[in-house]
């Protein structure tokens, strides 16, 4: 079952709360797009919209951060599906847009271990970007970011059930994409 | 025969230790980002380089070194083109002061070539 990893207290600062999430955001979004720059584009345009909203309590910046960055990822998606298949009627292959060697580049990691990683990272980029919308964002948000039920249905815009739902069809899918991971 | 599951929890892992040693570049970009979205102001620059800001501001400056010397002849005159200059320089820094933060920042193109 997905666990808690969000942190839970009330952040005291609308500061402290973006350090507090900068790096899971860019994570999640780095999935999402496959691509670092568009990522943290994404990422940069969710905190100022974020911003926005500084005189909303503090309990609901974290719903509506994810929100937010949801919203940009799925545009970005969109905008990224149409320019492939622009490419592809140029008949221009897309640049390659992944580098494994910039997943998890802490130099003072094993090299052998620091690999694996970014192979394993690649293959789940790839298989969380095969997914369907809402089981892709479903996952992302509960599975990975550990948002709780209630607060992934506030940031997807749907019911919790809802979450459910796509989160096990999202599961049942990337277990056949990820079997090696046993 | 049934295959073993595979372990759900390694993506979980996998994307703790991404978000956790994310490299000290990457860092240092998103708390960028994050004080400029503090302030108010965009960190990044659209892909086509200059801020319309700036755009505005070097077609207004166009504008008044075309302008000022026809319209204020004679010896008498202020000299407009140290007059120009000086309004050039103030409408230019008044209206895009982080223009030059950001150029101070950019690559500079090597005679070689882009690396």
């Amino acid at each position: 079952m997905p666990f808690d990893a969000a942190p839970d207290a009330a952040p005291a600062s609308l500061e402290a709360f973006l350090a507090s999430v900068e790096r899971r955001g860019f994570r999640v979004a780095e999935l999402a797009l496959g691509h670092r720059e568009d990522a943290l584009d994404a990422l940069q345009e969710a905190m100022i919209r974020l911003v926005g909203y500084r005189d909303r309590p503090a309990s609901e910046w974290p719903p509506l951060f994810w929100s937010i960055l949801r919203r940009q990822l799925t545009d970005r998606h969109r905008r990224n599906a149409v320019r492939r298949r622009v490419m592809a009627v140029l008949g221009r292959a897309e640049d390659a847009r992944e580098d494994p060697l910039e997943m998890l580049p802490d130099p003072d990691e094993d090299p052998a271990r620091r690999h694996a990683d970014g192979a394993a990272w690649l293959a789940l980029g790839r298989a969380v970007r095969a997914l369907p919308r809402r089981q892709r964002e479903a996952y992302l948000l509960r599975e990975l970011q550990g948002l709780d039920v209630a607060s992934t249905a506030a940031a997807m815009g749907c019911s919790e059930g809802s979450v459910k739902t796509h989160l096990s069809r999202a599961m049942a899918a990337l277990r056949k994409h990820l079997e090696d991971w046993r | 025969m049934s295959r073993p599951d595979y372990d759900h929890h390694a993506p979980r892992a996998l994307f703790e230790r991404a978000s956790e040693r994310l490299d000290q570049g990457m860092a240092f970009r998103l708390r960028r980002a994050r004080e400029a979205a503090l302030q108010g102001r965009p960190a990044r620059r659209p892909a086509w380089g200059v801020p319309a800001g700036a755009f505005a501001a070097a077609v207004l400056a166009l504008g008044l070194a075309w302008w000022l010397p026809t319209t204020q002849p004679g010896p008498s005159a202020v000299g407009p083109d140290s007059l120009a200059v000086e309004d050039i320089d103030a409408l230019v820094v008044a209206e895009d002061a982080e223009l030059y933060a950001w150029l101070a920042e950019a690559p500079v193109a090597a005679p070689g070539g882009p690396r």
